[in-house]
């Protein structure tokens, strides 16, 4: 008797919660995201491209799918002085909350950003002298040296304009107070956000009606989420989900070479690795191409440096770091280390799922060169002290070399320079410092292209770090989608394009 | 019993104390400036400029004697003022409400799950130890004690949300996404419940007041109904409550796995951004209701234990 009471009552309690998993659903545009708001959509941080993705954060300018710098909340603008560029806004654009937007208001979001206390990469005081309005409809930025790289600044992310009703008490309020084609209504924390179509949109018209976004930050449930048909989109699915997912009907995937590479990187500051032959010896370890098309299952291209093949500022005629244990050998011992003696600590996050398989094939691969390597496995921002204060030998990493903006000259001084804010490498070079320095100004992209794949090919034949694969981006989503598309540098997702069948 | 009561909550006050003394030595504790890691939340390049540094050591009050950071620090907690994230900048209380919030709701489903079979599935082994029921439950539970979360939340997914497409594989969304997560977490208790239930019942249906009652006529499932349950239930109120104090802040690997954004996750995410004034919210919350769920448990066994408040009276 008490069995069947118990047996009854339990599969009713299970059933109860059960059923209430049918009653989901409803129509809505569905996206699992992996990067959630985690300061408060302060623009100076990586939220504001939570925003921007989001279709609703927009700035003066923006680079568009073609990677091309294009008109925003812009329509034009001009380098009046080597240090002054006066950006002419487009005319009849209000926020969402009905505001107009004014050279002043602009100016004045503009401003808010360069004031705090740890401003951005790509917009901080260091960069940009000032920021005014001249008169309605002209707002003019001046920087403390000649910088021809303004306007691509002003298409980060970091420089998104919101209404002057988003600034209260030092937070920002994004909710119905962006430019863009998507309206948010409701933000869950961490948890999602939902956003319904921004009937005012200056752009045009906008065909999604309501959207869902869902931060998820581990790649594998993205992947099942789309594949369960819980998301219509899934964002950076792992490589190794992607036979699967092609295999799914009903499904699609979206790729693109994205300007990442994932990096060993070299503590250069540390010996033995302070010795180049050392260091190369370290690259001819590695058989990038079977790394390519065994970890990675084909889907991305072995490094040829810092830069894919296909960027502008790619070195011609670049190729992957030759594969030859032999020769490796020989370095070493010419760097008067015998075999065995070595060992090395190689640092790996978890963020980036196929780090974990990529140190055990390096692990191995230096292993039969007679260098010992031992891995640390732990998530990003507990390695990071560690690799910032130089305790470290090996380190993998990926790492945009446009981040902020669309020109790699930031990256190579952040990550390269000797004052650069990210030098995890901790490489100092007068040379390339010097090198760097004079194309600051250059206003010819050709000439400046010419400089970066000379200073590339320089970090590749020393060895700084080694650079291991160019990345692919991969959307999973749904074949009802569509006109959907991956942003090159990841800042639009959202736009009034994307459709539901 | 009002002695009793008296000086359990006693013990509870004194232990709230001590536990905010820890939970202020928090960043202390770690090998970080707080000053520093605020900045360097912010932005992940940023150059540390010591002169910022210094002011927000000064806006945070870390400039102050220890005793005098500690009293403030006490003063605002006692208000509900734990101080702001320094990854997302909103109040730590708000965070930590709505945490709880979702892992309460998770622990009670959970455990809520593990009674209803547990309680039945123990009494019913008991009732015939070495029987079908009995072997069968001993093989289930000793199974499901073996099969880690991190296993079970994955083919959980697998089968329910892939393949059948009857729950929704992550997320937090309604009913429907507490199911899966549920089940995966309610698995261990269960095993435990029915094991504590089934030695209890073997107890209580040896005890003479049992053999009195079956032997003036009363059959086996009357019996039960009627003198065991009561006296089998009281181990199991106790286990109960750990398991409650267990899974609030405990169901790490579930809440990842299922992006559930409860406490486990909230404590998870703040260790690894070195979060302070969550990690110290989160410890005094989780220690506090780990506190007076027991208490309570102990309150109730009491209830339920007349030994118990008599062995107390004459303390």
């Amino acid at each position: 008797m008490i069995t069947r009471v118990g047996c009854v009552a339990s599969f009713l309690y299970t059933l109860g919660l059960a059923g209430a998993a049918f009653a989901q659903g409803g129509g809505k545009f569905v996206i699992a995201e992996n990067f959630p708001p985690r300061a408060g959509f302060a623009l100076e941080t990586d939220d504001a491209n939570v925003l921007s993705k989001a279709g609703c954060l927009e700035m003066l300018t923006r680079i568009d799918f073609d990677g091309k710098l294009k008109p925003s909340l812009a329509t034009s603008w001009t380098q009046t002085a080597p240090d002054t560029w006066d950006f002419t806004l487009r005319k009849g654009v209000s926020f969402q909350d009905g505001q107009a937007l004014t050279a002043a208001n602009a100016a004045a979001a503009l401003n808010a950003v360069l004031k705090v206390t740890a401003p951005a990469r790509a917009f901080s005081p260091k960069l940009i002298k000032s920021v005014e309005a001249i008169n309605d409809d002209t707002v003019r930025v001046t920087t403390p040296v000649a910088s021809v790289l303004t306007p691509l600044r002003l298409a980060a992310a970091n420089t998104g304009i919101l209404s002057p009703a988003a600034y209260k008490d030092g937070k920002i309020d994004p909710v119905g107070t962006c430019t863009g084609p998507f309206v948010i209504t409701r933000v869950n924390g961490q948890q999602g956000m939902s956003l319904k179509r921004n009937d005012k949109y200056w752009g045009g018209a906008v065909k999604l009606a309501e959207v869902e976004i869902k931060f998820i930050p581990d790649a594998n449930v993205r992947a099942t989420q789309v594949r369960t048909g819980e998301a219509h989109v899934g964002a950076a699915v792992p490589a190794s989900t992607l036979a699967t997912l092609k295999s799914t009907a009903g499904l699609k995937i979206e790729s693109i070479a994205t300007p990442r590479t994932s990096t060993l990187l070299i503590n250069t500051k540390k010996a033995p690795l302070d010795n180049p032959k050392v260091r190369q010896a370290l690259q001819m370890a590695l058989d990038l191409q079977g790394i390519a098309a065994s970890v990675y299952e084909g889907s991305v291209q072995p490094a040829v440096g810092p830069f894919a093949p296909a960027e502008p500022w790619a070195p011609k005629g670049a190729k992957p770091a030759a594969y030859d244990p032999k020769k490796a050998q020989a370095l070493l011992a010419e760097a008067g280390i015998k075999p065995g003696s070595l060992t090395l600590d190689l640092f790996a996050y978890v963020e980036k799922i196929e780090f974990k398989d990529l140190a055990a094939i390096l692990q191995d691969q230096f292993n039969a060169i007679g260098v010992k390597a031992n891995i640390r496995v732990a998530e990003y921002k507990a390695l990071e002290p560690d690799i910032l204060a130089g305790k470290y030998d090996l380190a993998l990493l990926s790492r945009s070399h446009m981040i902020d903006v669309a020109d790699p000259a930031g990256y190579l001084q952040s990550d390269y320079g000797c004052g650069g804010g990210y030098n995890l490498s901790h490489y100092c070079n007068a040379k390339f410092d010097e090198k760097l320095a004079k194309v600051a100004g250059e206003a010819d992209p050709a000439k400046r292209y010419a400089v970066y794949a000379e200073l590339a090919q320089d970090l590749q034949n020393d060895a700084v770090n080694i650079f291991v694969i160019h990345e692919a981006g991969n959307d999973a989503y749904s074949a009802k989608v569509r006109n959907y598309k991956i942003h090159p540098l990841y800042q639009y997702t959202l736009t009034p394009e994307l459709a539901l069948e | 019993m009002w002695l009793f009561v008296t000086r359990r909550l006693a013990v509870l006050l004194l232990t709230l104390l001590v536990v905010s003394v820890f939970a202020f030595l928090i960043p202390y504790l770690s090998d970080g400036d707080p000053a520093l890691l605020v900045l360097r939340s912010r932005v992940a390049d940023f150059q540390v400029d010591q002169a910022a540094v210094e002011a927000l050591r000064h806006q945070l009050g870390l400039d102050r004697s220890l005793l005098a950071q500690y009293l403030g620090w006490l003063n605002a907690a006692l208000h509900g003022d734990f101080g702001y994230s320094y990854t997302s900048r909103a109040p730590v209380i708000d965070q930590i409400g709505r945490s709880l919030l979702v892992s309460i709701t998770l622990a009670m489903s959970a455990l809520g799950i593990a009674i209803v079979i547990a309680v039945p599935l123990g009494t019913a082994a008991a009732t015939r130890p070495g029987g079908p029921i009995d072997t069968a439950a001993t093989f289930i539970t000793q199974t499901l004690v073996a099969i880690p979360e991190y296993w079970m939340a994955p083919m959980g997914i697998l089968v329910f949300a892939l393949y059948l497409g009857w729950l929704p594989s992550a997320g937090w969304d309604g009913m429907s996404s507490l199911v899966l997560p549920a089940m995966v977490l309610a698995l261990r208790p269960l095993a435990y419940f029915t094991r504590v239930t089934r030695a209890a019942m073997i107890d209580v249906l040896q005890a003479p007041y049992i053999t009195a009652a079956r032997s003036r006529g009363l059959g086996m499932t009357q019996t039960v109904l009627r003198h065991g349950v009561r006296n089998g239930a009281i181990p199991v109120v106790t286990l109960f409550a750990l398991w409650l104090a267990g899974l609030l802040g405990g169901s790490v690997v579930v809440e990842v796995i299922f992006a559930i954004p409860g406490m486990g996750r909230l404590i998870y995410e703040a260790v690894i951004n070195k979060d302070i004034p969550v990690l110290q919210a989160s410890f005094v919350a989780i220690v506090a209701l780990s506190v007076l769920i027991n208490t309570l448990a102990d309150i109730l066994y009491a209830v339920l234990n007349p030994m118990v408040r008599m062995a107390h009276a004459h303390a």
